[in-house]
């Protein structure tokens, strides 16, 4: 009985050490990781979305509401029915946004977060959207980020989550797999064989292939749906 | 056995996979190629180093009739802390290694090395036991990922050997690439361990 007793106490004084020592990494460790996080993200935003003039600074604000970040430069303020932006580089309020910076901006609608690209300030006139796409695998969620322009043409995606199998399903995140859903609306991803013009998917992850495909699919529609049907493309 | 030979024998005389026949789960599981291979035995070497010289410096306070819940969370609690270390200030390597990490907890030669050796040995031994064995563990993975792969994918390290024309035997890389490949070289090594015996 003593004995156990002296065991047990072993046993939770190790437990607690390393429950201690867990908690002291996790508490330095987190704000670092969300940090990269949103930066993952802002860097994912500004790829997909890069035939927007990169000269000109590109801002992104993260989904979350925590403003500790000093790369934030825009915040969406709700006036009286009216949505508009003020710009400036967080924390320093002093300095404002220049006109013809193209600001990046995430919207809320019907449990949809996207992302509207715009020319700072003029809020009427949408450059392009990003959104991201999520379903889930052969293994876990996938995650991808894809940027279209107003006319519904996917202008550049990739994959920021994915577990897949290492070597198979990993592949997805290839750019061999990813180019050709360039330049194509939703109506037109379909896997199927490269000759027949169609998305080859990875050989042997058949079904990791299938979820990302699906998950534009899927979040275009929605997309499509929120902004009440994507621009006409111009016939030139 | 002396000092040198404690880090080598890890290299082929008890080589973890191909003679001890230990941790084979991560071995099956990430041998389809050589950078998966590399990425795994990397991050297995490091949490092993770390786990032997940890244990091996409470070796004198463990009780020995708790001694592998003690183990398994010292373990547990440094494979965490090496994930989250690597994600918050390593992004791209976490990014690379990520899918690895996880797979250490139950990777037994970590335990096995500690139930084996560290918890018996002293700290220099320990250390450079789990180095060796380590390297071992790597150097299986390896062998195991090249073969796999070049059949498998035809590939080398992500870069095309035969050309466009070569079809790659699927199988290779999918599971059951795994257990051939693995069974195949087990048998080797144990041919010329009989035939060395013999003579």
């Amino acid at each position: 009985m003593k004995d156990i007793l002296r065991l047990g106490l072993i046993l939770l004084l190790v437990t607690a050490v390393a429950g201690a020592a867990l908690s002291v990494v996790n508490n330095i460790t987190k704000p670092f990781i969300e940090y990269n996080k949103r930066k993952a993200k802002r860097d994912a935003l500004t790829k997909v979305l890069s035939n927007v003039d990169s000269s000109k600074t590109i801002a992104v604000l993260p989904d979350t509401a925590k403003l500790d970040s000093s790369d934030i430069l825009a915040i969406p303020v709700q006036l009286e029915n009216q949505l508009y932006y003020e710009g400036y580089v967080f924390p320093d309020t002093t300095t404002q946004l220049k006109s013809g910076d193209i600001v990046i901006v995430p919207v809320k609608q019907q449990q949809q977060i996207y992302y509207k690209g715009f020319v700072f300030p003029d809020t009427t006139k949408t450059l392009n959207y990003a959104f991201e796409a999520k379903e889930i695998g052969y293994s876990d969620t996938i995650k991808t980020m894809v940027g279209i322009d107003t006319t519904g043409i996917i202008i550049g995606l990739m994959v920021l989550e994915q577990k897949e199998t290492p070597g198979l399903g990993t592949k997805v995140a290839d750019s061999s797999f990813l180019n050709p859903f360039l330049y194509r609306t939703w109506q037109d991803i379909i896997l199927g064989k490269k000759e027949d013009g169609y998305i080859e998917a990875v050989t042997g992850a058949t079904i990791s292939s299938q979820t990302v495909a699906n998950s534009i699919i899927n979040g275009l529609k929605k997309l499509e749906e929120n902004l009440g049907g994507f621009k006409e493309a111009k016939n030139e | 056995m002396s000092t040198a030979e404690e880090f080598f024998k890890g290299f082929y005389k008890e080589n973890p996979v191909f003679r001890l026949a230990l941790g084979l789960c991560p071995t099956l599981a990430v041998s389809n190629s050589v950078q998966n291979a590399l990425g795994m035995g990397a991050a297995a070497t490091f949490v092993l180093l770390c786990s032997n010289v940890i244990i091996s410096l409470i070796r004198k306070g463990v009780p020995k009739s708790i001694r592998i819940p003690i183990y398994i969370v010292v373990i547990a609690t440094f494979v965490t802390i090496v994930d989250m270390v690597m994600e918050a200030f390593f992004p791209d390597l976490h990014k690379a290694l990520g899918i690895f990490v996880p797979l250490i907890v139950v990777n037994c030669i970590i335990l096995g090395r500690a139930e084996a050796f560290a918890g018996k040995n002293s700290l220099l031994n320990s250390f450079l036991d789990g180095l060796g064995m380590g390297i071992g563990f790597t150097l299986a993975l390896v062998a195991l990922g090249v073969t796999r792969e070049i059949i498998g994918a035809g590939e080398f390290w992500g870069l095309s050997v035969f050309g466009k024309d070569f079809e790659p035997v699927l199988l290779f890389i999918l599971p059951p690439g795994a257990f051939l490949t693995l069974g195949l070289f087990l048998g080797f090594f144990n041919w010329i361990e009989t035939k060395r015996s013999n003579s």
